[in-house]
């Protein structure tokens, strides 16, 4: 139950970095935003801004990371439900998720969604995914080697 | 948990994400610098050279008053059809650019580039501004698109105080 707790706490932390890096570096044109720009008329998000106005933010971070993130959380949940074991069943929702991650991206190619499609998204959403099942592999595999 | 249950919070929770993979979607079909392409205005149309321009007016979102000498940056993104409507879809050319600006004591700023040319209804030009954080206000943005014949683009960006950020 605490491993749980830790894990949804981390998850959480990972949605809100995603949220993070939308807030401070996106237009206000973008939905999400909109809505930040809803809390406090505007101050909320006008708070976040201007702590990294004149900061540097490399492009992989703005454009890619958050979609990396999202991928992270997604995965990380899909595991916490199916309890972080890797069967037939989790690994297909699994599964299901990275494709989830991956058809929004060749939708974006494809224009059926809106957005532009980034190989370097694509690349870091599947590291993103796979980290969290590598993880468990790895422990699977220490715990039968002890 | 009972695996119908795993099942349905799978189901759920891949829903949830997909919303918030929406969210991140601007409403004119936007993301970082280019437009999705509006295939019903895709129709050829009679050639157009002009001068692509834009200004800004750059005020106190409290006040309304004008902030003046504010630097700031216009992105702008020209999307032109190379292709004709056909069985190979309409598909754009893509041009981007920025030119950065300082606003004047009335907090104005304009300018006129180069001619563009445009041929298509479904020709466009998405011009964003981003007014950078003073040391008495915060940052302002503000997004247009404009389409076939029409290249001037006029903003008015709001800035927030910081005094008035806490209050």
């Amino acid at each position: 139950m605490k491993n749980r707790i830790v894990v949804l706490f981390l998850i959480v932390i990972i949605l809100s970095a995603g949220i993070f890096i939308y807030a401070i570096t996106r237009s206000e044109s973008i939905y999400l935003n909109q809505w930040m720009a809803e809390l406090g008329n505007g101050k909320v998000l006008y708070f976040f801004q201007a702590l990294v106005q004149n900061v540097h933010i490399p492009h992989w971070i703005i454009y890619s990371l958050p979609d990396a993130l999202w991928m992270l959380a997604l995965t990380m949940l899909i595991l916490l439900i199916w309890d972080f074991k890797l069967h037939r069943k989790s690994i297909l929702w699994i599964a299901m998720a990275i494709m989830v991650g991956i058809l929004f991206e060749i939708s974006q190619r494809l224009h059926i969604v809106h957005g532009t499609f980034d190989v370097i998204d694509l690349i870091l959403m599947m590291m993103a995914a796979l980290l969290p099942v590598s993880i468990i592999i790895l422990k699977m595999r220490l715990w039968k080697t002890n | 948990m009972e695996n119908k249950l795993k099942t349905f919070f799978s189901i759920l929770i891949i829903g949830i994400f997909i919303l918030f993979g929406f969210a991140s979607i601007e409403p004119d079909g936007s993301t970082n610098t280019t437009v999705e392409m509006d295939t019903s205005r895709c129709m050829t149309m009679p050639l157009i050279i002009t001068p692509l321009s834009f200004s800004v007016i750059h005020r106190d979102r409290k006040t309304g008053l004008p902030i003046p000498f504010a630097k700031g940056e216009f992105f702008y993104t020209i999307q032109v059809v190379t292709m004709p409507p056909g069985p190979e879809g309409c598909k754009y050319d893509i041009k981007a650019d920025h030119k950065s600006f300082t606003t004047d004591s009335l907090g104005r700023f304009s300018e006129t580039f180069p001619s563009v040319t445009q041929a298509n209804a479904a020709d466009l030009i998405r011009g964003e501004i981003k007014m950078d954080e003073t040391a008495t206000y915060g940052p302002g943005y503000d997004l247009l698109v404009n389409y076939y014949g029409s290249t001037d683009f006029y903003f008015q960006t709001l800035s927030l105080k910081k005094s008035d950020l806490y209050n």
